[in-house]
């Protein structure tokens, strides 16, 4: 990772912006709202917290090394909303773990129940209700210096 | 069909962070270009590259015509990618949840 960020300082313009965006380092959730509120509310596991962790260090040993400068750093809530819990948990089951390596088993096994949970829920629930996996997710700025 | 971030939460962060007008900018990690639409039109330029092919196939599937000139997607990981391009090319590089 700190090399992937050489590489990016070496094609920045001097005072050029690395924006970097990837998830906090912690459990996403998946979600039912009812107008606009979350009534149901289950996190996920997921395999991707070491990575986020090696990250962020990556950042901060750029920062550390004279490469760049640190910026501004906002935080946000990403969400992923399907029609039905079989969309929402075959859309996730591709794009997690956020690279080509296979899913770890006991991260499938644990989705599919939190997934059988929140079709139950919605079965009980007397209202149509809009569903999500919300992330929340880091967006940093730093500076080339050089 | 899965809607991502119809909030917009991601791109109003984005442009209060930095600005993108008339800017050079190389996002790494672009997948089926779902981000790189919100902002392009902004842009002097954008390449684009990711290493999944299929993504790729469905960025250029999805490109909008006004943005063809505007918008370059490449099949490449910033491995392959960085020893190609001269240093000191771009204003502004996103990595867009690939670090």
């Amino acid at each position: 990772m700190v090399h992937a960020l050489e590489q990016v300082h070496r094609l920045l313009k001097p005072a050029g912006a690395l924006i970097d965006i990837h998830p906090m380092p912690q459990r996403p959730h998946v979600e039912a709202y009812h107008e606009g509120r979350a009534v149901f509310s289950e996190p996920l596991l997921v395999s991707y917290l070491e990575g986020v962790t090696q990250a962020e260090r990556a950042l901060a040993q750029v920062v550390e090394e004279g490469l760049f400068r640190a910026g501004r750093k906002t935080v946000i809530d990403f969400r992923h909303y399907a029609a039905s819990p079989q969309t929402l948990f075959t859309h996730w089951d591709a794009i997690e773990p956020y690279s080509d390596s296979p899913k770890d088993p006991a991260v499938a096994a644990s989705e599919k129940r939190v997934f059988r949970r929140l079709e139950s829920f919605l079965q009980t629930y007397p209202t149509l209700l809009k569903i999500a996996i919300r992330e929340r997710a880091a967006i940093t700025c730093c500076i080339a210096i050089k | 069909m899965v809607q991502q971030d119809p909030e917009n939460n991601e791109i109003h962060a984005l442009f209060d962070l930095v600005d993108f007008t008339d800017r050079n900018v190389l996002e790494i990690g672009c997948g089926d270009g779902r981000l790189t639409w919100r902002y392009a039109d902004r842009t002097a330029h954008v390449t684009a590259i990711d290493p999944f092919e299929e993504s790729i196939v469905r960025a250029l599937a999805n490109r909008p015509a006004a943005l063809t000139d505007k918008v370059d997607f490449r099949h490449l990981s910033l491995e392959d990618f960085g020893p190609i391009s001269p240093p000191s090319a771009f204003d502004l590089v996103m990595l867009a949840w690939s670090l």
